[in-house]
């Protein structure tokens, strides 16, 4: 199981005291003449967090389902973009499926968790 | 380095010993013996200086071998460094081997599993009556029964053969496939693919002809499995070419636990005749299928069958195909070389999904274009069927009914062909339906849904309609349409290591009945609903084995025949006995199928996944 990680996350901790600080009423305050010059930063700043915090969050639901003695998680990937978990690969379990989507709703808490796992099922039968 | 330190103390003492001798104060003071002392001391000046003299030569000699050895070292530290470089060069192309070699091995999967079942058809003591006639218009009601029994063909009045408990040895969806992406250069477009086989891991591979079924798709080929190419994008979905499962049975996977079971709920859900195929529900060739990505948790898939079919009433297999579309070989049916029990032509399927939380819903439709069953009158027992035949001509051979419209509604023309070949055999069959009024559309919807709560419970329903456009006056043999139900309680507990599973799967009357049923009762048209009840537990014993027992039990009424075990169990339990052809023509008999038996089985076996 592989969890996509964000690789430019090293400088998360300089970017969040960045962002902390620009979003200080009083910097606020005393910025509010170079306004111009906040509103471009402040996006990159929010966007390198919320990647580190997807990051975060697919590496918490990832370790949960592999961590799980019961659940088959050989071929599923976790993936989380602007909060939003995503299970992609497949699974032969319908209910296997079931668990492994319960199990990342709840370590998730009460971000949003997208099933995409495709169930493959082997039978003889056949048109 | 050691050395040279060494010499150069050497050089100094004797410097030291060379200043200290050749103080004048010591020469002064011996004034005798200057003259040769001179000469002495001058001799061993001289020898001091030949031996600093030799010492520099030999401390310049290990300057030179000192930098020499500096040289070498610096050389050595530079091929040191290249090797590392080049190590650390190889072990990187050894990772990328690795993450790739690993990647390239996660494409495989697959499932073996198998049961021992014990099973019965739960027919044991059957007995039929022929119908003596039927005195309503047309040969409907009422009608009049023999007082002794019929004969199952060749054999007896009961069903025939071991139709009782039996011990079983069953390979259940077992399967082995690969499945990859390949990133197409400088493109967001993925190729994506999928080969897929079915494994018998109790017998030997080989074509899928039981008792009750006859096809040319061999088991354990490549393909037998969904199988495809196509590619992937992440804004549109995925487009895939192949054989696969259409979406209306995709829809509704996860709504079955018994799924390979003997509790599938295929035994009653989009299986219009309640024997072994299910024909809405079972893997189709010559497919285009789009899946959507997801929007809002909604998603949907579309799919094509190609119909390739030169046959204006699909009588043939279509090109490219090995079995007739809808299943069987052909021939399978009641007359020789024709897809006549259920072939088709093209095809199509949709779905549309939504998923919020613990809830899914979902719709499904699909259609089958120009289903022929003509063969459902052959041999059959409905009277209505039977008021069209005549009685036999010279040669043995069925007459068309005088004063009825059989020459319109039967296919005489073949059946007197093939008459005028066989004889002897002809005459223990009748002819089909005319092709033209019995091929027809069929299709099938339904709604879906099912709600997991967190503490491991889900509950599943289906509704299903089953529909078959046939003209009126073929209404009254219509066993295609009808309605269905299923309900699934799901319950994963002990730590996700257990799963118990109830199941209970409804089918509705249909609209009429060809009478196929070697004890059909005319009386009781209509009272071909059934019930299937179904329980499991699956116990895990770790992530990828999992040992199981479940339990099947179909409670047909009397003009049914649903079975155990439809959809994906490696062996059905149905309601066919054992008869069998005693000699090699087209007389020869197949099974006999007994409306209103009761197969019950238990099944207990192992799956692994890797």
């Amino acid at each position: 199981m592989e969890a996509r990680r964000d690789p430019g996350g090293s400088l998360t901790a300089a970017a969040l005291g960045v962002a902390a600080l620009v979003a200080w009423p009083g910097a606020l305050a005393q910025t509010s003449i170079a306004a111009p010059t906040r509103s471009e930063v402040r996006p990159e700043i929010v966007i390198t967090a919320t990647r580190e915090a997807d990051a975060v969050l697919a590496a918490k639901v990832e370790g949960a389902l592999e961590k799980d003695p019961y659940l088959f998680t050989e071929h599923i990937s976790v993936s989380a973009e602007n909060g939003v978990v995503r299970l992609t690969g497949f699974a032969e379990d319908p209910f296997e499926i079931l668990q492994m989507v319960r199990l990342a709703r709840r370590i998730a808490g009460k971000q949003r968790v997208i099933n995409e796992i495709d169930l493959i099922q082997g039978t003889w039968d056949h048109d | 380095m050691c050395g040279t330190t060494v010499l150069r103390s050497l050089v100094a003492v004797l410097a030291a010993v060379v200043v200290l001798f050749g103080y004048p104060g010591g020469a002064a003071a011996q004034a005798g013996s200057a003259q040769s002392a001179d000469q002495g001391m001058q001799d061993r000046m001289r020898q001091m200086q030949q031996q600093i003299d030799e010492l520099n030569r030999q401390l310049q000699q290990m300057k030179q071998e000192q930098a020499k050895t500096q040289q070498q070292v610096q050389a050595t530290q530079q091929q040191a460094t290249t090797a590392v470089q080049t190590v650390a060069a190889a072990q990187k192309k050894v990772d990328a081997a690795d993450k790739s070699f690993n990647n390239f091995m996660k494409g495989f999967y697959g499932t073996l599993d198998m049961s021992i079942d014990g099973t019965t058809k739960g027919m044991q003591n059957m007995e039929a009556f022929g119908i003596a006639g039927c005195t309503g218009p047309g040969g409907t009601l009422p009608c009049t029964f023999n007082t002794t029994p019929k004969m199952t063909p060749n054999w007896g009045p009961n069903p025939f053969g071991r139709v009782g408990w039996m011990a079983m040895m069953a390979s259940n969806g077992s399967n082995v496939g690969y499945r990859g992406t390949h990133k197409i250069d400088d493109s967001t477009v993925d190729f994506i693919y999928q080969v897929s086989t079915a494994l018998n891991l109790a017998a030997a591979p080989g074509l899928q002809n039981t008792w009750t079924k006859q096809s040319n798709t061999v088991q354990g080929a490549i393909g037998l499995g969904d199988t495809y190419i196509g590619f992937q994008e992440k804004t549109w979905g995925k487009l895939k070419f192949g054989t696969m499962y259409m979406p209306y049975k995709t829809s509704t996977d996860r709504l079955n636990p018994f799924a390979g079971g003997l509790g599938d709920y295929a035994v009653v859900m989009g299986n219009t005749g309640g024997d072994n195929r299910i024909e809405f529900g079972t893997r189709a060739d010559h497919v285009v299928l789009y899946n959507s990505p997801t929007w809002q948790g909604v998603s949907f898939d579309a799919a094509y069958q190609f119909g390739q079919n030169p046959d204006p009433y699909n009588n043939i297999v279509s090109l490219g195909g090995t079995d007739c579309y809808g299943g069987n070989l052909a021939g399978s049916g009641n007359l020789p070389l024709n897809c006549d029990d259920g072939g088709y032509n093209y095809g199509y399927s949709f779905d549309i999904k939504y998923e919020l939380g613990g809830l899914y819903l979902t719709a499904a439709y699909e259609l089958h274009g120009g289903v022929n069953r003509s063969s459902d009158g052959v041999g059959s027992n409905n009277p209505q069927y039977g008021a069209l035949l005549g009685p036999p001509g010279p040669n043995g051979c069925a007459t068309p009914a005088p004063g009825t419209n059989s020459l319109t509604l039967l296919n005489w023309t073949d059946y007197n062909t093939l008459c005028a070949e066989f004889p002897g055999a002809a005459a223990a069959g009748t002819p089909e339906y005319n092709a033209f009024y019995d091929t027809a559309n069929e299709y099938a919807f339904k709604v879906g849904g099912q709600y997991t709560f967190p503490f491991g419970l889900s509950i599943s329903y289906i509704w299903e309609e089953l529909k078959r456009n046939v003209p009126f006056f073929l209404e009254y043999q219509n066993e295609r349409q009808r309605t269905g139900d299923w309900v699934a309680l799901d319950y994963n507990f002990n730590g996700g290591k257990d799963r118990v599973a109830a199941g209970w799967a409804h089918a509705g009357a249909s609209e009429g009945d060809p009478g196929g049923q070697h004890n059909f009762n005319p009386y009781g048209v209509g009272q071909n609903t059934a019930n299937m009840y179904t329980v499991g537990w699956w116990h895990k014993l770790d992530k990828q084995l999992t040992w199981y027992l479940q339990a099947a039990d179909t409670v047909n009424n009397i003009n049914a025949h649903y079975d155990i075990g439809a959809g994906g169990h490696g062996i059905k339990t149905d309601c066919h006995d054992a008869t069998h052809p005693t000699f090699i023509d087209y007389s020869s008999f197949g099974p006999t199928t007994w409306g209103g038996c009761h197969p019950i089985g238990v099944s207990t076996g192992v799956n692994f996944k890797f």
